[in-house]
């Protein structure tokens, strides 16, 4: 899966990320490095990921769904049969977490295809 | 003896994904297209709220973002979806963009049918919500009502057939089962298609992509 990271072109370092398209940023802006907090339930809404979540349907056939699990995240196929399992027997599964953005450019990708999914924020 | 082989309509090929739709498939196919980018323009047939599902349950602000965000977008797609798979019913090479607006197309009009047909009508979204707030926002909210309406009117239309002369309306009745199983032969064959592509598609993925 697409991640983001980040590469240097002519001076600039360009941050890359699945949805948002590359933004420039002078060389001598200063690095901060993130700093991993433990999880707080207390923390403040904004800061907390969001889940895209795939729900189990009746019209939409296995071999599909696996599919479309493959192509949008780049899921290997044993992941993806995995997910769509779990989808079927549990009624839901989630397939994917991050920026609000980034889950809601997955969650219309998922409707373009059909597919009954919703976002929701972590609690 | 010959053994009977089920025709293949999609295969893996090194090129690509292979296809071989029979000319009346084609033609039907075409037919089935035209009929569902009327009504996707047109917007008004309660059962294309299957093709809409709401995206967030929790919040309603994010949920009508996302609606204002999301559906000109999609019904932009689609109709892309439906106008590459048209461009190409007479392709023998499905190339993987190709590909996906004929899997996205193909499962648009068995997920419009499943609803027309109410198929699953026992079956509500699992995520249908309960509180009033979302509801108001949800396109899948409307569902019961439209289910509601349906059936209704089909109980209505059996009290009438039973009170007046039964042989009048029988015509009607039987054109109407025709219909119904003429939509639910579209929807099977449709399945049929989808299957085999999916089938073809998937082989040409690689084993393990991360």
């Amino acid at each position: 899966m697409d991640t983001g990271g980040s590469e240097d072109i002519d001076g600039a370092l360009v941050i890359r990320s699945a949805v948002i398209a590359p933004v420039r940023v002078p060389v001598d802006t200063p690095v901060v490095e993130p700093v991993r907090e433990p999880l707080n339930k207390n923390a403040p809404r904004l800061s907390r990921p969001w889940k895209v979540i795939v729900w189990d349907d009746p019209v939409n056939l296995m071999s599909y769904v696996t599919f479309v699990f493959c192509k949008i995240f780049g899921y290997s196929q044993a992941k993806a049969r995995k997910l769509m399992m779990q989808v079927h027997t549990e009624g839901k599964a989630v397939v994917s977490s991050g920026a609000k953005e980034k889950v809601e450019h997955y969650v219309f990708h998922l409707h373009a295809h059909g597919l009954w999914a919703t976002m929701e924020q972590d609690r | 003896m010959k053994r009977f082989k089920p025709q293949r309509r999609f295969w893996h090929s090194k090129d690509g994904v292979r296809v071989d739709l029979s000319k009346p498939e084609q033609r039907l196919l075409a037919e089935v297209l035209e009929q569902f980018r009327h009504l996707l323009f047109s917007g008004s047939d309660p059962h294309l709220v299957r093709l809409e599902p709401p995206a967030c349950l929790e919040d309603p602000f994010t949920e009508l973002e996302y609606r204002a965000m999301a559906a000109n977008h999609l019904l932009q797609c689609r109709l892309e979806a439906i106008e590459i798979v048209e461009n190409g019913l007479h392709e023998n090479i499905l190339d993987p963009e190709m590909v996906a607006a004929w899997m996205q197309t193909l499962n648009g009009v068995r997920l419009y049918l499943s609803e027309k047909l109410r198929l699953h009508a026992d079956k509500k979204p699992p995520y249908e919500p309960t509180d009033s707030t979302v509801s108001a926002t949800s396109t899948t909210a409307k569902q019961p009502q439209v289910a509601d309406q349906l059936s209704s009117s089909e109980v209505q239309g059996d009290t009438i057939v039973s009170a007046t002369s039964t042989t009048a309306k029988q015509p009607q009745v039987a054109d109407q089962l025709s219909s119904k199983l003429s939509l639910i032969r579209v929807y099977e064959w449709l399945g049929v298609l989808l299957e085999e592509l999916v089938a073809a598609a998937t082989a040409s993925l690689p084993d393990e992509t991360s």
